[in-house]
């Protein structure tokens, strides 16, 4: 018995894990925050409710800068660490996606301060379920943080789970009964897919006696396995990580999930996760669909989930009445445009995708903002509502107008430089495979491209061409009485939309100032 | 000999236990009969040499998430005297659906043939097989190669029994 | 193959089998021995002696459902610290890894636990775990009779009982 158990390598192994430990202090802060919030949470209850704000703030700053430290500690060429014992892969690509992560959660925390659902039900000023609403937040972030991180199909398991546990139950805290019914809709398509993914992993760990994708006796054993069950382990696995993204034909959770669930929530559902989602299906490309050895087309099914996806999500926004279920659409387009890039597998495609998703955060998370803030004005999320709303508020009409364009893709918004980035790939993976598939994508993608002008431009064309209606004019001249107008919006709300707004005009005039940092991201596909 | 015919009455009864459930109107006999799917699993789980995980499965899936769902069938708000039963929709699809896809796993797996995988003989030919109880290598391979997910699955637990309790709290609030 | 495991959970099914069969024993034999004469009284669900009223369908308090949870929290719990408690304080893991072995695991472990024992705290600390007692409605009935007439009633009856008996 004592045979089986290998002692003289133990040690070695355990210092080794122990050094590791120092290199993921992002995510040890990270975890320390959540239980420290969730202990605030039992001593404070309902008391000194702004202190679980400021902590989760706090938090967020400090891991933020302790990923920018590890950033400027790893060197541009290194291949990255492999940390406890090739659990997870620690690399530029990985920092730059936490770094992402961290952001977009700050954002989303700022975005939340001044939320509040139509019953009122969700509201972080006054109800007591503040310090539940950021434990789960947190929870969800240090699974995006592994996600990103993980090489291991058991981490990346664990750490799927880890965000669609908190999705779901964030999903939930409008606690009315679309949110539940949006809740219960999620748990049964994630649980699904969840197991559907598992069940590929069980496969290819049979295929190859580990679950360590970046092993040699992985690529060996893949290499050397019959096809057919290569196909479907594959398959299945990639579900998983198409569930994440919100890519067809796992997107279907996307729109009720994005009506129901509380707005800010959404804004991080609609950025986080895909974003996390995005890295391991890059790394699964790189270590499992370019490994196999057969002739496996994986680049034309990719491109055809891309058209599928694509032609999904825009066509379904077309007819959307409701902004939130109109942007659910638009997510799913997007991963769609995303997913070009991926399958491009180029240095210039990995650029690509992280350029577009940088963007896409930015721009989503400043749409939702707007919408939060003109829901809490009209008390509605209907597209009629927006009539007349940019006459009455110009800045808030801007503001929305560039995010719908960048949303879009039109100059002179970074929008624009993102989805010619992504075709420029796209046209160089044509260039080099001659795959009639890629032609026939880049033409689905300009073609979408183009529907989804009609849709995204359509709110900021009620907002400044379609009258409002009588029971608001009426309002309007109650409010030209009294002398001023009753301005409803939040000035804080305001300072963070120009901070989200701006850099989608900057980046389109200086787009070298992010490529840059994303060129010092060595991947190899 | 008599361990073939132990495995494979487990194996029937797994299969006859899990058909049960998909047939069964009644969401209780269906959450009845998946225990003896999930104690027929754990018999299986033995055969495969998998120790630890037969007795996992019957501590918590038997044990603990059974109790929970039989638990969750009963708080059904809708109950007033008769049984909570489901329908089932779309039967010949999803009936086609399923066995296409088993015909073609079966034929993948049985294509495969996982005894002469390249892995399987290196570890058959270096004598590098568990013959014993597992638990002791579990432990060891928890605490040194494993130890990441195992902090992981706390923090996934943490959060998972958190999210529960409040919303069923809160459920239970609103009525 | 794996014979030791193998024999090992030979042993307990035939366990399982051997209290199967008891069981079948002992309600074989009371079948063929009891006599077999049911009326509607007999029938009836036994309640302690009362007229069972209502259905056994009926909705359970939902703060079972949260003590359920709670329990499996540390059922998986239990089902990790097993195999770690048969390994974390062995001499020679200790004695080749010059003691880490034993911190380390003892570390993990306590970190381990200590994340899970908050959620405990959690639910507990926020009342999840508090069992609604009923409500005790107090009569507010004044009744016109002075309380002293009622004792003086009951002590001739006790008196008359204390006769009687």
């Amino acid at each position: 018995m004592e045979k089986s158990i290998e002692v003289h390598s133990l040690g070695t192994q355990l210092s080794e894990i122990v050094e590791s430990a120092f290199f993921v202090f992002p995510e040890i802060c990270l975890l320390a925050f959540l239980l420290l919030i969730l202990i605030f949470d039992l001593i404070f209850r309902q008391k000194l409710l702004w202190l679980f704000t400021i902590t989760a703030l706090l938090g967020l700053f400090l891991t933020t800068g302790l990923l920018l430290q590890q950033w400027s500690l790893t060197a541009e060429s290194s291949e990255g660490l492999s940390l406890f014992s090739r659990m997870i892969q620690l690399d530029r690509l990985a920092i730059y996606f936490k770094i992402l992560i961290c952001v977009s959660a700050v954002f989303t925390v700022l975005i939340s301060v001044n939320y509040k659902s139509r019953a009122g039900s969700f509201h972080l000023r006054s109800v007591k379920r503040i310090g539940e609403y950021y434990t789960v937040l947190f929870g969800l972030l240090l699974g995006a943080m592994l996600l990103s991180m993980s090489t291991h199909l058991l981490i990346i398991y664990l750490a799927i789970e880890l965000i669609s546990i908190s999705s779901y139950i964030l999903t939930n805290f409008n606690f009315d009964e679309r949110s539940t019914e949006a809740s219960i809709k999620y748990i049964l398509y994630g649980g699904v897919s969840s197991g559907v993914m598992l069940y590929g992993m069980s496969l290819l760990y049979g295929l190859t006696g580990t679950l360590d994708m970046t092993h040699p006796s992985f690529q060996e054993n893949i290499a050397a396995a019959p096809m057919i069950l290569v196909l479907f382990a594959g398959l299945f696995t990639l579900g998983g990580f198409l569930f994440k993204i919100s890519s067809a034909p796992f997107h279907l959770w996307a729109p009720d999930v994005y009506e129901g669930a509380p707005t800010p929530v959404v804004a991080l559902f609609s950025v986080v996760p895909k974003a996390a989602g995005f890295v391991v299906l890059m790394r699964y490309t790189a270590h499992f669909f370019s490994q196999v050895s057969f002739d496996f087309p994986w680049q034309t099914l990719l491109a055809v989930i891309a058209i599928i996806t694509l032609l999904l999500g825009n066509f379904a926004a077309l007819w959307q009445k409701n902004v939130k279920r109109m942007m659910a659409y638009s997510s799913i387009a997007h991963s769609g445009f995303i997913l070009i890039g991926v399958l491009s597998t180029s240095s210039f495609g990995m650029l690509s995708v992280l350029f577009y998703v940088s963007v896409y955060a930015l721009m989503n998370l400043a749409a939702f903002l707007i919408i939060i803030m003109i829901s809490r004005e009209t008390g509605s999320e209907e597209i009629s509502q927006y009539r007349g709303l940019g006459e009455q508020y110009p800045l808030i009409g801007v503001l929305m107008l560039i995010a719908m364009i960048s949303l879009t893709g039109l100059p002179p918004t970074a929008g624009f430089t993102a989805k010619l980035f992504i075709f420029s790939s796209l046209w160089e993976a044509y260039q080099s495979s001659d795959n009639l598939m890629l032609l026939l994508l880049l033409v689905f993608g300009l073609f979408n491209t183009v529907v989804s002008l009609f849709y995204y431009l359509k709110i900021p064309y009620f907002m400044f061409f379609k009258k409002s209606e009588t029971t608001f004019v009426a309002d309007r001249f109650s409010h030209q009485r009294t002398g001023r107008r009753h301005d409803k919006f939040y000035l804080f709300d305001k300072i963070l939309a120009i901070v989200l707004i701006f850099p989608l005009l900057i980046l389109f005039f200086k787009s070298n100032w992010l490529i840059d940092f994303i060129h010092t991201i060595p991947f190899e596909f | 000999m008599i361990q073939q015919i132990i495995f494979y009455t487990f194996a029937a009864l797994t299969v006859i236990s899990a058909s049960v459930i998909i047939f069964t109107h009644n969401v209780l006999y269906a959450a009845f009969s998946l225990i003896i799917t999930f104690l027929g699993v754990a018999a299986l789980y033995v055969f495969a040499g998998a120790d630890f995980i037969a007795v996992t499965q019957v501590l918590v899936y038997v044990g603990g998430i059974l109790v929970l769902m039989i638990f969750s069938v009963m708080l059904t708000n809708k109950i007033s005297g008769q049984a909570v039963t489901t329908h089932s929709h779309n039967r010949f699809l999803g009936g086609l659906i399923g066995l296409v896809l088993f015909v073609l796993l079966m034929f993948g797996i049985l294509q495969a043939n996982y005894a002469s995988l390249f892995w399987l003989e290196k570890a058959q030919s270096s004598g590098n097989i568990i013959q014993d109880s597992t638990i002791q290598l579990l432990g060891v391979k928890l605490m040194s190669d494993y130890v990441l997910p195992f902090e992981v699955a706390a923090v996934l637990l943490l959060v998972a029994l958190i999210g529960a309790a409040y919303i069923a709290q809160r459920q239970m609030d609103e009525k | 193959m794996q014979h030791n495991q193998l024999t090992g959970f030979g042993e307990i099914l035939l366990f399982i089998i051997g209290a199967i069969v008891f069981v079948m024993i002992a309600l074989l034999v009371a079948r063929l021995i009891r006599p077999h004469r049911p009326n509607p009284e007999k029938l009836t669900t036994y309640e302690c002696g009362e007229d069972p009223t209502g259905t056994a369908w009926g909705q359970f308090n939902p703060r079972f459902y949260i003590i359920a949870l709670i329990f499996i929290l540390f059922d998986v719990e239990i089902v990790f610290l097993f195999p770690w408690a048969t390994v974390f304080g062995r001499q020679e893991l200790i004695a080749a890894t010059e003691g880490l072995w034993g911190w380390f695991a003892l570390a993990e472990m306590f970190i381990f636990v200590a994340i899970l024992a908050l959620g405990l705290a959690y639910a507990w600390a926020k009342g999840f775990l508090d069992w609604i007692k009923p409500h005790v409605k107090k009569p507010v009935y004044r009744s016109p009779i002075p309380k002293a007439l009622y004792e003086q009633v009951n002590e001739r009856n006790g008196k008359n009982k204390a006769i009687d008996v």
